[in-house]
Order: C-alpha cells, then sequence, then structure tokens
C-alpha cells in the first residue's frame, strides 16, 4: 500500500497482465455480440471445456503451447456448435419477432440453460472428484524487469492475449472476411443483398471469438486452476469491457477498455483495502454508466 | 477464552470459515474437498456387498467396533431400531467434493454400526446446492417432514438457511464441514464436533512457531477479506495466541477478498515486506492459488497457515510443497488409534481411494448419534426424538473420536454446551511434502499439552 | 385469516406448500419484471438486487422486534426509491447502458450490505434464524402460515400489473417499448411512465425480496445474486414477455422443476443430483426452442378473453387472414369524426391567421450551417410545403419546427407561447403534433392501438385514476376506443384494425400513421413526406385524406419532393436552397421561375 514510484509501476505491470487478460475476453465477447447480436453468456462454456481439454492434454504429456492451441480449437467448436443447433434455429422460429430486447432475453434463457448443462456435464464426466484440474507442463519461473516483478507465465498470458487482440484487428482490418464481418456487423439485411452469406459469418464470428476466449482461458487456468464454474467470473468481465468498448468492431477500442479495468483494478489496491477493489470498479462502472446518461452516446435521442 | 464472548470476534471467525464452505456465496472456485474425495460412482449398494466380501467378516467387524467405541449393552444398543438419518450437504456445485465426502464417510459409518449391533439407519441425502440458503432451508423443512430427527449438515447450516426449520422440526445436527460458526455458534440443534477455522488454528500455530521455527523473527500475518473492525478482532486473537505462546508478534497485512483468483497486489505487498514466515488464513482453493503464485514469483519464505483441503493441492500442484498448516487432519499415513486404522482400511477397500478429514468427519458424526441413541434408550426416552437426543447431548457431551488416541486407546471429542462446538479434541500440526502430510506436532485445541513429533 | 385457505390445501403438505410458497414469491418477482421489460421494454438485470433491498428490510426489522408488515413496508419504499433513483438514470439511458448500469448496481448492492456496519447486516454470513415472523400479531411458523400472505401479495401484484399493463396506461408503456420518441411526439410524457413503472416494480421486488427471506429463514447475499436475477428472467421469457399470466405460468414450472426431476431421476441424489440438474437446463432449452416467445407469448389466445375482460373490453376476434395488401381505400372516404376537443376545433379560421412563426432560425451540424436564417409562417386552415433538393435543410427545418430539434438561434412561436427548447410532448399538448417520414407505427400494437393511444386526456392514462376512478377509466376507454375507430374508419383502415402495425403493408402504415395524428386533436399537423414511398393510388387517396384535414380548419405543413403532389395540395409553397428559404408563394406561380422549374424538373 505504499505510495511509492516502484509500487505504482509494479502494480502498473500486475495491471497490465490482467487488463489484457480482460482485454481478450472483451473482444471475444463484443465481436460475437456485435455482429450476430447474440448476448451468449454461454460463452462461458467455450472458455470452460478449453482449460479442461489443456488441462487433460497436458497432464497426459501433450505440450503446452499444442494443448493451447486444442483448446483454442475446441473453444471454437463448441461456440459454433451453440450458435448453429441451438441459437440459430432458436431465433429463426420467431425469438427475434418481440424486438431486440425480446431476442437479446430469449438467447440469455437459452444459454443459462447451455450453462447449467454443461458445467454439470462437465463436472460429472470431467471433474467426477468434484476437484478441479490444474495445467501441467509448464514451467513457472519468476521474471525480474528491471526491478518489476512477474512470472514467465504472466508474460506468456501477456502475449498471448495481446497477440490475439492484434490478430482480431488485423483480420478485421485488412482482409476481405473482416470487411465481410465488418459489414454483417453493421447491416446484416444489406449485407446479404450484396452477396454476403451472413449466416457463414456469424457461425465464424462464433469461431474466431470462441477461439480468442478459449486460448485465454488456457493461461489463466494455469494462473488458478480449472473448475466448471470458472467460467462465471470471467463472463462477467467480458460482457463488461464489450458494452464500455461500444459496438464498433475495433479491437483496439475494447482492448483500451479492458487494460483500464485490470489497471484500475491492480492500481485501486493503493487507495483501498484490496477487498475494497472489486467494489471500486463495479462503483466507477456505476458511475460512468450513470453519466452517459447527461453526456456522450449512451444518451437516447430524446429524453 | 473471552473472544468467544465478542459477537463482532465471531461473526468474523466465521464468514471465514463459513465463505471456506460455502462456494455458493461468492461463486468461489471449488473451496473443498478432502484429502483425496471419493468418487460417488462407486458407492452403489452392489459395490459395498463386493468389497465388504475382501474385508473383514462382519463379526469381526462388530467385535473390533464394539471394543473400540464400547462398551455396548445389547439391550440399548438399538440392534432392531430403525432410524432415519438426514445429510444437508453439498451434492453439486463448487463444494460437491466436500458434501460427497461426508457421505461416503455416513455410509461406511452406518455399516460398521449395524455390524457392532446397533440400529439400522437410512441415510437421506438432500443438496444444499453449495450453500444456496434457499435451498438449505427448502431441504431442512424437507427432513422435518420426513420425521428425520437426526443430520448431518455443512456449510454453516447450508449457508444459514437450515438453521430456522433445524430448530423448528428440532433435527439435532451435527456440522461436519464449516463446524460451529458465527452464525450457527449456539443456535437450538446444530452442534459441531470438528475444529472451527480461524481460531482453533491459531494457538497451535503459535505454539510450533515458538518450540520449533527460533529463526522465525519478522512475521507477517495475511487475514483476508473484512472491514476493519474484523482486521482488529483478528490482530487481538493472533496477537493472544502468539504472545501465550512466546513467539514475536505479527504484522497484519490484509489480503484480497474470498474467491480472488489474483494474488498479485499480496503477492506484491509480501515481496516488499520480506518477513521470515507467513501465517496465512485462506481457504481451499483460494489458498492454492495465492501460494502458486506466491512460489512462482520467486518467494521462498515458509507459509503456515489454517486450511488444507485437496482443492488447495489440486490448485497449487507441486507449489504447495513445504507448507503447514494446523488442522484437525485426518491423515491416513499417519493414525494414532486402531480404530482410525481400521477406518481407514475400510474406506479404502469400499471407495478405492484413501480416507480423508470430510469423510472421516461424517463416518465420526454417525458414531456420536449412535452414542446418543444408545444414552436415550438406556434413560427410556425416544430415540427417534431429536428433543430427546439433544438433551442427553447436553447432559454429557463427550464421544470418541476417529483422531487422537494410540493405539487400542481411541481419541475423544467434548463439545461445548453454551457454543456447541468442540472445546476438546485433537489438534495437529502438518506439512504437505510431495503428495504426502507430515504430522509435525500434536497438541489440544486451546495449544495445551503441545508434543513435537519425533 | 388463514383457515379457509389452510383447509383448501389441507391434501397438501408442508413441503408442498413450501414449494408452492417459493413459486408466488418468484411470481411476484417475475409479473413486476416483466411490467418493466414486457411492457414498457425497460430492460434491468437487477430484480434481485431490489429483492435484497427488501429482504434485509424485513430481516433487520424483524430481529430488531418488528412484524413482517413493517419490514415489508419499508423494504417496499426504500426499494421504491432507489427504483426511481435509477429510473431517472435510465429514462436517459439507450438499452446497452441501461444493461450496464443495472449489472453494476446487481454487484454493487450485496458487496454494499456486506461492508456496512451500522445497521448491522450480519456481513457475509447475513441475518439468520429469521423463523416465527409475525404478520399483524399472527405469527408465521410453518409454510401453510405463510401461504395466505405470499398468496395474498402474489395476487396484488398481479391484479395490480395486469391493470397497469392492460389498461390506456399499459398502452402508452406499450408504445414506449416499441418507439419512445414516436410516442413522446404524440404528446406521452415519457418521463413520467417509465419513472411509475421503474418505481412501483422495483418496489414490488422489494416485496418479493421480504417474503423470500421469510421463506428462507435467512437474508444472505447467496439468496439475492445475480443467479437469482437469471432465474426470474428465465420465468419471465419461459412464460412470454408481454403477458402477466405467462408470468404466473413460467414461475409454476420453474420452481416445480426441481421437485419434479428429483421424483422422475432417481432417489439417491448422491449420483442423480446433477443429472437432475443438466435435465433442468437442457428443458429450458427445448421450452425457449420450441416456444421463442415463451408459453404464453403476449396475445396468446388462451389469454385474449381474460386480458380483454380486464381491459373492459369486448374481446378481440381472431385477425382475419389478411391476404395481399388492401386496395388502395376508396376516393371518398366516410365522414371525418367530429373532434372531440369542441373549444379548439371551433377556434374561427381567420383568413391569413398565422398559426405558426418561425423566425431566424440556425442549426449548425459540426460546422455544417445546416439552416441559416430561415423564416417560415403556417397559416391556420392552409397547407403549407416546404420543398428542395437533398440537402437543402428542408427536414432539418421541419425538425426545428417539430421541436425534434433545438435551434442555435431563432424562434418557433405557436399561436403565441414559444416553443423552441420545449419537449416534445410539450409541444404535442400545445396542439401541434408531427408524423415520421419512415412511418414510426408501434410495430408489436394493434392498429387500433396505435390510434388509440394518440387520443389526448384519458383518465386511463393516470395511475392514481385507474384504480381509484375505475368507472371514469372504462368510460374514457371506450370514448378513445371508439375514436380510434372512427379515425380507422376515415383514412379507410377499418379491417385492419385488429392486425398489428408490423403486419401491414408500407402504404397502410402510412395511412394508419396519419390517423394516429388525426386522432392527437392538434391543431397544426407537420407531415414528414405523406405520400412519399406508396404507390399510385395510394397516393390519391393520401392527398384527399390531407385536403378533407385541412377542410376541417386544422392547419397542416408538409415536406415532400414529389412536385405533383405540391402542385396539387400546397397553398404556401417554401423553396429551400443551401439552408435558405429562396422563394415563397403560390407553387404555380413560382414554378413560372426558370431556375426553379429546372431544379425542380429538369426541363423548363
Amino acid at each position: 500500500m505504499n505510495f511509492t514510484a516502484h509500487n505504482v509501476l509494479q502494480l502498473l505491470a500486475n495491471g497490465a497482465v490482467l487488463g489484457a487478460f480482460y482485454a481478450a475476453i472483451g473482444c471475444s465477447f463484443s465481436l460475437i455480440l456485435t455482429v450476430t447480436g447474440r448476448f451468449h453468456m454461454a460463452w462461458a462454456m467455450s472458455f470452460t471445456v478449453a482449460a479442461f481439454l489443456a488441462a487433460s492434454l497436458t497432464e497426459n504429456g501433450v505440450s503446452f503451447w499444442l494443448a493451447l492451441l486444442a483448446a483454442g480449437i475446441a473453444a471454437a467448436g463448441v461456440g459454433v456448435a451453440i450458435e448453429r443447433l441451438i441459437y440459430r434455429p432458436l431465433l429463426a422460429a420467431g425469438g427475434a419477432a418481440g424486438g431486440a430486447a425480446s431476442a437479446l432475453l430469449t438467447v440469455v434463457v437459452a444459454s443459462l440453460g447451455i450453462v447449467i448443462v454443461g458445467q454439470n456435464l462437465i463436472s460429472l464426466f470431467w471433474a467426477p472428484d468434484g476437484l478441479g484440474k490444474s495445467i501441467a507442463n509448464i514451467d513457472v519461473k519468476p521474471v525480474d524487469l528491471g526491478g518489476i516483478a512477474l512470472t514467465s507465465l504472466d508474460i506468456t498470458a501477456f502475449t498471448i492475449n495481446v497477440a490475439m487482440i492484434a490478430a482480431l484487428f488485423l483480420i478485421l482490418r485488412r482482409t476481405k472476411l473482416g470487411r465481410n464481418i465488418r459489414a454483417t456487423s453493421v447491416n446484416a439485411d444489406m449485407a446479404r443483398v450484396v452477396g454476403i452469406d451472413t449466416k457463414r459469418i456469424f457461425l465464424i464470428v462464433f469461431g474466431i471469438g470462441s477461439f480468442i476466449a478459449g486460448v485465454a482461458a488456457v493461461p489463466y487456468a494455469a494462473k488458478t486452476v480449472a473448475v466448471p464454474e470458472m467460467g462465471f467470473i470471467p463472463v462477467l468481465y467480458a460482457l463488461l469491457v464489450a458494452f464500455l468498448g461500444g459496438f464498433r468492431n475495433n479491437p483496439l477500442q475494447t482492448a483500451a477498455v479492458g487494460f483500464g479495468i485490470g489497471i484500475l483494478e491492480a492500481e485501486a489496491s493503493l487507495l483501498v483495502d484490496l477487498q475494497y477493489t472489486q467494489l471500486v470498479v463495479y462503483s466507477v462502472l456505476f458511475i460512468f454508466a450513470a453519466s452517459r446518461a447527461f453526456v456522450g452516446g449512451g444518451r437516447t435521442a430524446l429524453a | 477464552m473471552t473472544s468467544l464472548d465478542n459477537g463482532g470476534w465471531y461473526e468474523l471467525g466465521v464468514s471465514r470459515r463459513h465463505l471456506l464452505r460455502s462456494g455458493g456465496l461468492l461463486a468461489l472456485a471449488g473451496t473443498l474437498g478432502s484429502v483425496l474425495a471419493a468418487c460417488g460412482d462407486s458407492s452403489d449398494g452392489g459395490e459395498q456387498t463386493r468389497s465388504a466380501a475382501l474385508g473383514p467378516s462382519p463379526a469381526d467387524l462388530g467385535e473390533r467396533i464394539t471394543r473400540y467405541v464400547g462398551p455396548i449393552d445389547a439391550k440399548t444398543s438399538g440392534r432392531d431400531l430403525s432410524l432415519k438419518l438426514g445429510a444437508l450437504v453439498s451434492l453439486s456445485g463448487p463444494a460437491r467434493a466436500f458434501g460427497t465426502d461426508q457421505v461416503n464417510g455416513a455410509k461406511l459409518a452406518i455399516k460398521h454400526i449395524e455390524a457392532a449391533g446397533g440400529p439400522k439407519f437410512t441415510l437421506i441425502a438432500k443438496d444444499d446446492r453449495s450453500a444456496n440458503p434457499t435451498v438449505g432451508a427448502q431441504i431442512a423443512r424437507e427432513l422435518g417432514e420426513e420425521g428425520v430427527q437426526m443430520a448431518l449438515m455443512a456449510n454453516g447450516a447450508n449457508g444459514g438457511g437450515s438453521i430456522g426449520p433445524v430448530g423448528q422440526h428440532n433435527i439435532l445436527s451435527i456440522d461436519g464441514g464449516a463446524g460451529i460458526i458465527a452464525t450457527t455458534i449456539g443456535k437450538p440443534y446444530i452442534w459441531a464436533g470438528r475444529s472451527t477455522a480461524p481460531d482453533d488454528g491459531y494457538p497451535a500455530i503459535a505454539q510450533y512457531v515458538a518450540k520449533a521455527m527460533p529463526d522465525a523473527k519478522k512475521i507477517v500475518a495475511v487475514v483476508m477479506e473484512g472491514p476493519a473492525a474484523f482486521t482488529d478482532a483478528y490482530t487481538e486473537l493472533i496477537d493472544k495466541a502468539f504472545s501465550n505462546a512466546g513467539a514475536p508478534k505479527p504484522e497484519i497485512v490484509i489480503g484480497p477478498t474470498f474467491g480472488s483468483t489474483d494474488f498479485s497486489g499480496l503477492v506484491n505487498d509480501l515481496r516488499q515486506d520480506a518477513p521470515d514466515l507467513v501465517v496465512a488464513q485462506m481457504y481451499g482453493t483460494d489458498l492454492g492459488l495465492f501460494i502458486k503464485q506466491f512460489r512462482t514469483s520467486g518467494q521462498q519464505t515458509p507459509v503456515i497457515g489454517i486450511d488444507y483441503t485437496a482443492a488447495a493441492t489440486e490448485a497449487a500442484g507441486s507449489a504447495l510443497d513445504g507448507y503447514m498448516f494446523a488442522q484437525d487432519t485426518f491423515n491416513p499415513a499417519d493414525l494414532a488409534s486402531d480404530w482410525a486404522k481400521l477406518y481407514a482400511d475400510e474406506y479404502q477397500r469400499m471407495f478405492k481411494t484413501p480416507a480423508g478429514t470430510f469423510n472421516a468427519n461424517g463416518y465420526e458424526d454417525v458414531f456420536v448419534f449412535w452414542a446418543l441413541v444408545r444414552r436415550v434408550l438406556k434413560a427410556g426416552g425416544d430415540p427417534k426424538s431429536g428433543k430427546d437426543l439433544q438433551e442427553a447431548l447436553i447432559d454429557d457431551p463427550t464421544f470418541p473420536s476417529l483422531y487422537g488416541g494410540q493405539g487400542d486407546r481411541i481419541g475423544r471429542i467434548r463439545l461445548d454446551a453454551k457454543t456447541h462446538k468442540a472445546v476438546e479434541r485433537t489438534m495437529s500440526v502438518s506439512k504437505y511434502e510431495d503428495g504426502k502430510l507430515e504430522t509435525l506436532a500434536t497438541c489440544n485445541l486451546d495449544g495445551s499439552n503441545f508434543q513435537l513429533s519425533a | 385469516m388463514t383457515s379457509s385457505i389452510v383447509t383448501s390445501f389441507a391434501f397438501l403438505g408442508e413441503t408442498d406448500i413450501s414449494y408452492i410458497n417459493l413459486a408466488l414469491i418468484y411470481a411476484i418477482y417475475a409479473v413486476s419484471l416483466n411490467l418493466l421489460l414486457g411492457y414498457a421494454g425497460q430492460v434491468t438485470l437487477a430484480p434481485a438486487a431490489f429483492g435484497a433491498i427488501g429482504g434485509y428490510s424485513v430481516a433487520r426489522l424483524f430481529l430488531d422486534g418488528n412484524g413482517l408488515e413493517v419490514g415489508l413496508l419499508v423494504g417496499f419504499s426504500v426499494a421504491l426509491v432507489f427504483g426511481v433513483l435509477i429510473g431517472i438514470i435510465a429514462l436517459r439511458l439507450t438499452l446497452i447502458w441501461l444493461v450496464v448500469l443495472t449489472l453494476a448496481f446487481s454487484t454493487i448492492v450485496p458487496q454494499v450490505i456486506i461492508v456496512l456496519r451500522k445497521p448491522d447486516l450480519g456481513q457475509v454470513g447475513g441475518l439468520t434464524n429469521i423463523v416465527d415472523v409475525p404478520f399483524f400479531g399472527h405469527v408465521l411458523r410453518d409454510p401453510s402460515d405463510l401461504l395466505p400472505v405470499t398468496l395474498a401479495f402474489a395476487a396484488i401484484v398481479f391484479l395490480v400489473c395486469l391493470r397497469m399493463g392492460e389498461s390506456p396506461y399499459g398502452r402508452v408503456l406499450r408504445a414506449v417499448r416499441d418507439d419512445t420518441t414516436a410516442i413522446q411526439t404524440l404528446g406521452k410524457n415519457t418521463f413520467r411512465y417509465k419513472l411509475q413503472v421503474f418505481g412501483l416494480t422495483s418496489g414490488m421486488a422489494g416485496i418479493a425480496g421480504g417474503l423470500i427471506v421469510v421463506q428462507s429463514t435467512v437474508a444472505a447475499p447467496g439468496t439475492f445474486s445475480f443467479d437469482a436475477s437469471l432465474a426470474i428472467f428465465a420465468i419471465v421469457v419461459i412464460g412470454g414477455m408481454g403477458n402477466l399470466y405467462g408470468s404466473l405460468l413460467g414461475a409454476a414450472l420453474i420452481t416445480a422443476a426441481t421437485p419434479f426431476f428429483q421424483n422422475v431421476l432417481g432417489i439417491d441424489p448422491l449420483k442423480a443430483t446433477l443429472w437432475q440438474l443438466i435435465a433442468y437446463g437442457a428443458a429450458l432449452i427445448i421450452v425457449i426452442r420450441l416456444r421463442p416467445q415463451g408459453l404464453l407469448p403476449a396475445g396468446s389466445r388462451y389469454t385474449r378473453d381474460l386480458i380483454a375482460r380486464v381491459r373492459g373490453t369486448r374481446p378481440a376476434p381472431e385477425p382475419p387472414d389478411r391476404g395481399p395488401a388492401m386496395q388502395a381505400p376508396s376516393v371518398r372516404p366516410p365522414a371525418m369524426p367530429a373532434s372531440r376537443n369542441g373549444g379548439q376545433s371551433a377556434r374561427p379560421v381567420l383568413d391569413g391567421e398565422i398559426a405558426v412563426r418561425a423566425r431566424g432560425l440556425e442549426k449548425s451540424f459540426g460546422g455544417v450551417r445546416a439552416v441559416q436564417g430561415v423564416d417560415i409562417d403556417l397559416k391556420r386552415g392552409a397547407v403549407t410545403a416546404l420543398v428542395g433538393p437533398n440537402g437543402a435543410g428542408k427536414t432539418t427545418v421541419f425538425n426545428l419546427i417539430a421541436g425534434a430539434l433545438r435551434p442555435d438561434a431563432g424562434s418557433v412561436v405557436l399561436d403565441d407561447v414559444e416553443i423552441a427548447g420545449k419537449r416534445p410532448d410539450e409541444i404535442a399538448a400545445l396542439g401541434m403534433v408531427r408524423s415520421f417520414q419512415d412511418v414510426r407505427l408501434f410495430p408489436q400494437m394493434t392498429a387500433r392501438d396505435n390510434v388509440a393511444v394518440a387520443v389526448p386526456g384519458q383518465p386511463g392514462e393516470s395511475l392514481a385514476r385507474l384504480f381509484a376512478a375505475p368507472a371514469a377509466v372504462g368510460r374514457g376507454e371506450r370514448a378513445a376506443l371508439e375514436m380510434a375507430d372512427e379515425w380507422l374508419e376515415f383514412v379507410g383502415m377499418s379491417g385492419a384494425a385488429t392486425t398489428p402495425a408490423a403486419a401491414l403493408s408500407y402504404g397502410e402504415q402510412k395511412l394508419v400513421s396519419l390517423a394516429r395524428v388525426l386522432a392527437t386533436d392538434a391543431q397544426v399537423i407537420l407531415l414528414d413526406e405523406p405520400a412519399s414511398g406508396i404507390e399510385g393510388s395510394w397516393v390519391q387517396a393520401m392527398l384527399d385524406l390531407i385536403d378533407r384535414v385541412r377542410d376541417q380548419g386544422r392547419t397542416v405543413c408538409i415536406v415532400e419532393h414529389n412536385m405533383h403532389v405540391i402542385e396539387q395540395i400546397a397553398d404556401v409553397t417554401y423553396f429551400m436552397e443551401s439552408g435558405r428559404v429562396v422563394a415563397s408563394g403560390d407553387v404555380g406561380e413560382l414554378l413560372k421561375d426558370n431556375h426553379l422549374a429546372e431544379v425542380y424538373f429538369g426541363t423548363v
């Protein structure tokens, strides 16, 4: 709790590591929400399945990096399957008829069902003893960056998360696929008119978004532990970062919010006891959201 | 112990333990678990019969049990009785490992008691969804309506939800998970035989530091969560334990809240303080995550705590090596009494996994019920009445324990009629190393009778 | 008070009754959330957080020696106040920010409760052993003692919400949900409606929270977690948004799921518990997949008669199966309805009197001067047209006059009252109402409701009179529906009265939106491209209608591209270019100007 320059920097580094994680999962959630409009709370299942798969693979001797890739692919598979088998037929069957709020909540309730089923299936078959699973095959060492202490896992996690955000940015900005995704996001009907297969785009977006979730989950699980309920808190952070980042398909903007929250959480410990940091974060969020009522983009056109 | 009368303090102590045992509250990730929890699948009836065939014969088993917990008077053993035994525990959610364990221990106890000529208990287990209080109230009412008058319990009366209904229906309950915590202290029909974190752990820790760690001069005690008033109460408790034991006065550092997964702030604080010893007040997964992140940050300072579960092992992996803790731990590798050895063998045979603390508690608690049934029968009361059972408990709150003792002489626990918690039972300081536990010292709950292991 | 109810439930055990209590408490949560969400369209993620306020009030006050009635009253009031405060912020927020705001609120409330020392709220362990709570001196010991209380509160909340939802008041709420801007331009103070609904439904959630504390015997953060809010959402969505009967059904089904799956799936909970939860989750997915609109969607035929009875109207017939778009209405529609507001319609039409006088209007958008010093007069009883090429600023001027935009400088005076800077609903109340180029009907409401909601001065739109003066409300509602039917007949849309607006063709929507504007009784009507985007025969029908509106003495202002339309109906025409009025007067005279003819017809 010392207000020294070194301490501020140390917490900044801790906050940046945490923030990169928030940024990556925020971009993941935001991509799906912005393009498809699905309030995909079952995102948590992609996250959890990836962590458990990586734990099982590394436990059986598979290298960390291979497991990371497999986890990302499995997470993408879970996301795509949920979109293809549940959300799409659900909304096609009329879930969207009641307007945006109605479609949003229909998906939320379907998500809730998916999470309950998924969590308990994992408990039953992947964690039958009721205990968590750890990521093996990773050697974590302390790292000293000019007096700032981190671990090799922190550096790995930070690098992976930042790389994914950068890759997402490049895909969205520099590729034809990215243009199609953005076009679909802005106006799906118009995108269809100009020949974009928006259903396919939705699946791809679920794939990419869930892949990011899955890959981010592995270093997270390595730092912590994989348990069936592990997706609950990350999904809340992911949706908050997504909301605060706006819906402009701009991963950099979303990432900035993620870093901001991570750093705020870390630095808040300078000012208040550690147990209040979450309260501080949510209070800042509350005030920020409330302030949108009076300034800026959150305001409705007419009072 | 004056702190007993201090409501504020208890609230404090309780909330910790309560949170530890109630993953649902803050969506804590798996806080619980036995040393090695049993897999529920292997516990069905057919399995039992087959497994039992490989173990001691029922007659032999009965004879041995009778010898340990006896003498048993055939007239008041309850042989012809059929009694319902409830279990209000977690069977889904983060606390599932712990609830499953308690039930497994109880199943084995039921078998042993029948073999020893006791009553036939029928187990009715109900899931509190990892300490959801609304569910807790509902399942306790269900037990009441089904006429159940004794029950195993967990999670500080299922997140507080079963306190009321259990009292209303006179269901004598033993919380074998959280023990007696702030919200359940002295509550009608709610008792616990096990030690309660954190207050039961600190006297043993202080004794151990004073006697076995003379080089620990600068000590930091990490206290999790809690408003300033709680921190003060902790400081008082820890100071008192350490000064009674003649150990150096620890500096208090506040840790993050329960359920945290990122301990970098605390790790950072500890690096700056550079103490000789860290006294950690953390539980379950939280503890494992803290130790893992503390060790991977390069710090080798010894850590001594008040909790140890398989959840911590799973979370920390080899980083947990060298972790010391004061807790009533059932360590199958270091058993004092023959009864405990019999239990550990039988448990391994029945569930194909080593016995541990929470299943041992479940087992021990069913034997408490049997002892009460015998006393009620002897006094001419109704063994199906929770009221009579509780009266018998208050009359004589001493029971045989799976912990402590030596050889033929088994250990014992004594409960307090006012607080309903254990005042006498065996406490131990143990060390985790390479997947095994090593007993470093034993003492009573208050730190008395402290003995370093050879 | 309990005996009669309890005996009728005598065949049930206390455990069953306990589940019934739980279902009734969840019904209170769900019905009130449904009013907010399904009717008013206001999303909140915090029903359980408001429940926490009520729950902790009941527990703390009980431990201090008070009865449940005191706790519920305090809990209701405090939750209501917080609801109003959140509502004040929510009024100005878009959907996504409202989600963030309420999510943050639902996280902050339990944390603040944990931190608070005074009053003592039991910290993380909560306040426990809330048993034998007295309710007006009657001790609630068993679930069957609580049953009459939960039953009574569920009934009260249900009836109050039903009355609010299925009434002229609820019609405004649904309009707020479908299009807040549009309903405001029709003269409804959306501010008041949103605040009332936010406040009252939050208070009701407080009552549910208070009762669940008695049911659970403990007030703990776990009872009011985000999980609980999700369960309440599931009930509303599974039951059917916008249908309060659906929420009752949803609460019953979701609550019954636990004992149902326990009975169906195995006796040994050690093995079956996880499977029970999996079955429950799968059932949620299956139900929402098969009935995405919920089991009883808004307008479900199973509840239509019930709701019609509540609204005091005839049960609406099944909407006719409408084939291809209707033919354009006859050129000679039925008589124009008499204006209800005698005072205004009887105002003598003074030749040349100016109804609206705009002077020196200026408006810039990010440095672009869209409107520069525009003066416009709307003559009473005449049709005034604004024309000009794209980007000339005519739509901006229209919006400045209508009050949708605030001018940087200049004034707009309507009948001697300055209206620049007033809210659209205030302007509507002064007698000027606009239409929208893109129609903006309330898509989920029937054509009749779209028009009826515009009828001004309905007693049933006042929350107080809804409950205090039901007879007046009933009379007012019958009159409003009659008015609506007459205006629909006037525009030739009687046949579509019970059709949801979203199912109408574009031309039909334009006509209904004209009827909606006319039903407001406003003396000044601003029509944004009334004839654009519709086919030939419909255009003529529309122009005939506008003619007839003028004949009645109303003042009309239109923005229009189509010069043939202008030529046919405009009395005065303002030509605009580059943000200025370049010419005004009779269109025939003006088009003799070669320059203007070139601009508009391309040739001389």
